[in-house]
């Protein structure tokens, strides 16, 4: 069993297999040894996050991971799907500030499965949608200069009279 | 009252024109990378983030770190919403960071640039994307904000294909737009 230790000091018991499905976790553990009692600290994340990301890891176990040199071109290939399975669908359906946790806990975790849920789903919610909607949407000021307006303006001249 | 720096996507928190003026007011550099180092260092211990990071511009925008708003200007519901300018409250920039640090606050803009840019790779229109129906994705990223254009624009794999499959007149000065877009 791996000890892991959170931002806010809980602690977390898992199988290895589970925990593994970091890589970062997997090559901690690598080189301090199978022996080690030693919690490991995951400073980034915090025990709220770390408990979602470990669900993941839990549902996921035994998957196979993605080769570390994975093709370019599989890579691109990828990316034009934003299918995600049911149960990542569920998993993932959580408020805003949940899903950049899990995103940035995934991506410094090295998750990559979970990563690609993460930015698929965020992907999806932009999709389709006006700047405005996104911004509505994300909360994001529309800080443009009144020059980079008019160049935004120019930029929407093709649809006029769509 | 108006921030003297605004930290932005592309600025350093000693914005460009102290520098320059670092001639006239004496300071020298080696004073002003001092200052510099102890406003990071205060940041870093202070209020948990470090400005020189990739990504700490942003980490400024969260409203608990500065509660001074422009009235009118954000709604009710906007809570993430920070504007730069406007009457200063009573309250201390900061004082609410211990009870709510800015690790506990996580927005899209926090979101380092590269998983922006993986976010916007997947956002790009599968074989079903008509342009009667709505424009391009990537000319829906560049309107969203300054920080969301510079990173669509700066990310060539964007940029590399345009689909017409069933092509309508619009296509036309859409390419133009496309192929003269300055990038």
């Amino acid at each position: 069993m791996i000890v892991l230790k959170t931002s806010d000091n809980e602690t977390f018991t898992v199988e290895r297999d589970v925990a593994e499905r970091s890589v970062l976790i997997k090559n901690m553990l690598d080189d301090i040894g199978e022996n080690s009692e030693q919690a490991i600290p995951l400073p980034n994340v915090n025990s709220s996050v770390l408990k979602k990301v470990l669900e993941y890891c839990e549902h996921h176990r035994g998957e196979p991971l993605p080769a570390a040199d994975a093709d370019t071109s599989q890579d691109d290939t990828r990316k034009r799907t934003t299918d995600i399975s049911e149960w990542d669908q569920k998993f993932i359906t959580v408020d805003q500030e949940m899903l950049f946790e899990i995103i940035l806990a995934a991506n410094y975790l090295d998750i990559k499965s979970l990563l690609d849920v993460g930015c698929k789903t965020v992907a999806n919610m932009i999709k389709g949608k006006t700047p405005e909607e996104i911004r509505k949407l994300f909360n994001i000021v529309n800080d443009f200069t009144p020059e980079e307006e008019a160049q935004i303006k120019k930029e929407n001249e093709w649809a006029e009279d769509r | 009252m108006s921030l003297q720096y605004y930290v932005g996507p592309n600025s350093s928190l000693l914005n460009k024109p102290s520098l320059e003026e670092n001639t006239n007011t004496g300071f020298t550099s080696r004073s002003i990378k001092l200052l510099d180092d102890g406003i990071g260092y205060l940041q870093r211990t202070l209020l948990g983030f470090d400005a020189k990071a990739d990504n700490s511009h942003l980490a400024l925008l969260q409203p608990d770190l500065f509660s001074w708003k422009e009235q009118g200007q954000v709604s009710s519901g906007d809570t993430n919403v920070f504007t730069c300018h406007g009457e200063p409250s009573t309250e201390i920039p900061g004082s609410k960071i211990f009870s709510r640090t800015l690790k506990d606050r996580v927005s899209v803009d926090r979101l380092p640039v590269e998983l922006l840019r993986e976010i916007f790779s997947y956002s790009l229109p599968g074989r079903d994307w008509r342009l009667h129906r709505s424009p391009p994705p990537q000319v829906v990223l560049i309107q969203v904000c300054t920080y969301w254009r510079s990173i669509a624009l700066s990310y060539p794999m964007l940029w590399s294909t345009f689909m017409i499959f069933y092509p309508i007149k619009h296509h036309i000065p859409m390419t133009k737009m496309w192929l003269e877009h300055p990038r």
